[in-house]
């Protein structure tokens, strides 16, 4: 019996020095705070991509797009419902027909205060792709919108052949002063294909995106095959960003989702807006997302799948491509997305989202990691994360798929948008010292 | 024989008659005046404890609090339930050794399932009163605690008292009152350094070989 409780001892004192954590179970149980659900968006909604446009608050869900006053009320608790934004009519002859889950927005950029969205439409027989644009969101009633505000600006119609035919997908993207058109077009082999395969991709630029044509003619074409010395599939444009000095971009050939050739995607930069030259000096991965994160000095962030940060950091604000020298910050295996600069709520640091991976049908992800960038030298992942005790870790957005973060600096509010998972909002609630995320 | 001998030899009979009893005490052949204690256990016993009931968790304390903070701190756990395995061994009438595990489970304000896993040595005193017994003990060892997808492993002791009702030879029935202390040291970062206090109330059984 007395040796039995020897070793039993032995066995104890040998587990608790293997397994001693850093992070405290009890503290984040002390501080956990219920979450609470402060508005009408369904907890499950896929959000891909937010706005602010004056006074309003917009969501892409895909086939609907949301939105809700920012509330000027100094009081939380009065916060606006969300709402189904009146979107843009089609030639449909029916027009009820866009309203199906059959319709998507497959993008959604705001630019000089307009609002831009690329809809593709199914009425069972023929494919309509369009972009159309809100003038003067920024300024409008959003909330008293008909489909007649909405302006069309490119609309193409494909027949549903019962054979192969090809469908057209816009793709944009907003960069300062300029919208970018990845026009696609998806190959199917037959009417009964449920999946398609990208056929053909050309990227254009304008500034001046109202008076562009059906046929992009008037816009700037951008050559972005030229970069690949075999050419096996097109090339699409994953991201592209400015910090105002330096435009980004990230061009995959490869369209496969394990990424299996890291040297078909590519990073390119451009201080002109159309004309990109290639960042050799990055190593070669699939990356997944680009952001600078200031300019003086140069300080570049390029995540890619296997959850490592590629920095550069150059006292030069407008490093050429030849300057960038880049270290590498490995993480978990997840795909980093979505970078937010928290600087107005933790100096110096940034918070990046993850994703699950997108060839395993998950729609867990890991939250987000947070940056502490205060020493350039010494550029770390925080121990704990934004709120982490403040009901981050304990809710589900600390397991969610992040597309991306909306920081509104007026109203000091951090939105999550995921995906399945749907919006959160972070805030410093009234009489509280701390702030907490709820769900909307 | 004079009256004076036959004074002095009544007296020394009479002393001698008022001895006797004192020598009686001694004789194997002679009944005893009351009946002798035996021992409920001894060397070599053995019992089987099972034990479920309520868990309550109490509060967290912080040695270290940081200047207007309290050191004492609500855990936020709802109330939960425990259930545990013990075995024991006597090594005297009164005191024992044994072995526990346990488990435990609450839930947090949203929802989500906080577990502990005690892994304790035991060692206790035993009163016996009639056809009860009443234990007191203490165990000590190790808790795994689980909460979402973190892990420790930390030290713990849970002192505590028991009722029992000897059923018969082989089973006697009652509760428990176990309080858990149950430091969380984080080494890394001393300011998340805890110490959880819990009390479970659970109704026992138990088999005695």
């Amino acid at each position: 019996m007395n040796k039995i409780i020897r070793l039993s001892y032995i066995f104890m004192v040998m587990l608790l020095m293997t397994t001693c954590s850093n992070t405290g179970i009890f503290l984040s149980l002390e501080n956990e705070e219920e979450i609470k659900e402060s508005n009408n968006l369904n907890n499950s909604a896929n959000i891909s991509n937010m706005v602010i446009a004056g006074d309003f608050y917009i969501g892409n869900g895909g086939p609907s797009i949301f939105y809700r006053s920012t509330n000027t009320s100094t009081t939380d608790s009065k916060i606006d419902d969300w709402s189904t934004l009146l979107v843009p009519e089609t030639s449909f002859e029916n027009p009820s027909v866009y309203f199906s889950r059959t319709t998507s927005t497959t993008s959604m950029v705001l630019l000089n205060g307009d609002l831009y969205i690329s809809r593709i439409s199914f009425d069972g027989s023929s494919v309509i792709s369009g972009i159309y644009r809100l003038p003067n969101a920024d300024t409008i009633d959003i909330s008293a919108l008909t489909a007649a505000s909405w302006e069309k600006i490119i609309e193409v119609t494909t027949e549903k052949a019962s054979s192969s035919f090809n469908s057209n997908v816009f793709r944009l993207f907003e960069a300062q002063s300029s919208l970018y058109i990845n026009h696609l077009t998806y190959f199917y082999s037959g009417s009964d294909d449920q999946t398609a395969s990208i056929s053909s991709s050309a990227l254009y630029v304008t500034t001046t995106p109202e008076t562009i044509a059906d046929n992009l003619a008037n816009a700037t074409a951008i050559d972005i095959s030229s970069f690949f010395s075999e050419l096996s599939n097109p090339v699409e444009v994953a991201k592209i960003t400015t910090s105002g000095t330096n435009y980004w971009m990230i061009i995959n050939s490869d369209t496969s989702t394990d990424g299996s050739d890291p040297t078909l995607n590519k990073v390119l930069r451009s201080t002109d807006s159309t004309t990109f030259t290639e960042v050799t000096a990055i190593p070669d991965a699939r990356y997944v997302d680009i952001y600078e994160y200031k300019t003086n000095p140069d300080v570049l962030l390029v995540s890619n799948t296997s959850g490592s940060l590629y920095i550069s950091i150059n006292a030069d604000s407008a490093p050429t491509s030849a300057d960038l020298v880049f270290t590498e910050l490995a993480n978990e295996s997840v795909f980093l997305n979505g970078f937010e600069d928290i600087g107005a709520l933790v100096p110096d640091n940034v918070i990046v989202g993850t994703s699950a991976t997108y060839d395993d049908g998950s729609i867990d992800g890991e939250g987000y990691y947070q940056l502490d960038l205060s020493d350039l030298s010494n550029i770390t992942w925080s121990v704990d994360n934004f709120s982490h005790y403040n009901n981050y870790f304990s809710s589900e957005l600390s397991t969610a798929s992040i597309n991306g973060f909306l920081f509104d600096s007026a109203k000091s509010r951090l939105f999550a948008y995921t995906r399945s998972m749907g919006l959160w909002m972070n805030i410093l609630p009234d009489n509280k010292t701390e702030r907490e995320w709820s769900r909307e | 024989m004079t009256d004076r001998k036959k004074l002095v030899f009544t007296a020394l009979l009479f002393i001698i008659l008022c001895m006797v009893p004192l020598y009686a005490q001694n004789s194997d052949n002679e009944e005893p005046e009351e009946m002798q204690k035996v021992d409920l256990y001894t060397l070599g016993d053995q019992c089987f404890s099972i034990n479920a009931g309520l868990f309550i968790p109490l509060f967290f304390m912080d040695f270290s609090p940081e200047d207007g903070s309290s050191a004492v701190a609500s855990t936020n756990l709802t109330l939960g339930g425990t259930g545990s395995l013990a075995y024991e061994a006597y090594l005297s009438n009164h005191i024992k050794l044994g072995l526990e595990i346990g488990g435990m489970f609450a839930y947090s304000p949203n929802m989500n399932p906080f577990f502990m896993v005690p892994i304790t040595a035991k060692f206790g005193y035993e009163f016996h009163f009639g056809q009860f017994s009443l234990p007191i003990y203490i165990g000590t060892g190790i808790n795994i605690i689980t909460y979402k997808d973190l892990t420790n492993v930390q030290f713990l002791m849970k002192p505590g008292i028991s009722l029992y009702y000897n059923y018969n030879s082989n089973w006697s029935f009652g509760g428990n009152l176990v309080w858990w202390v149950a430091p969380e040291i984080i080494p890394s970062s001393s300011s998340q350094n805890r110490v959880g206090n819990f009390l479970d109330v659970t109704i026992s059984a138990q088999y005695h070989f």
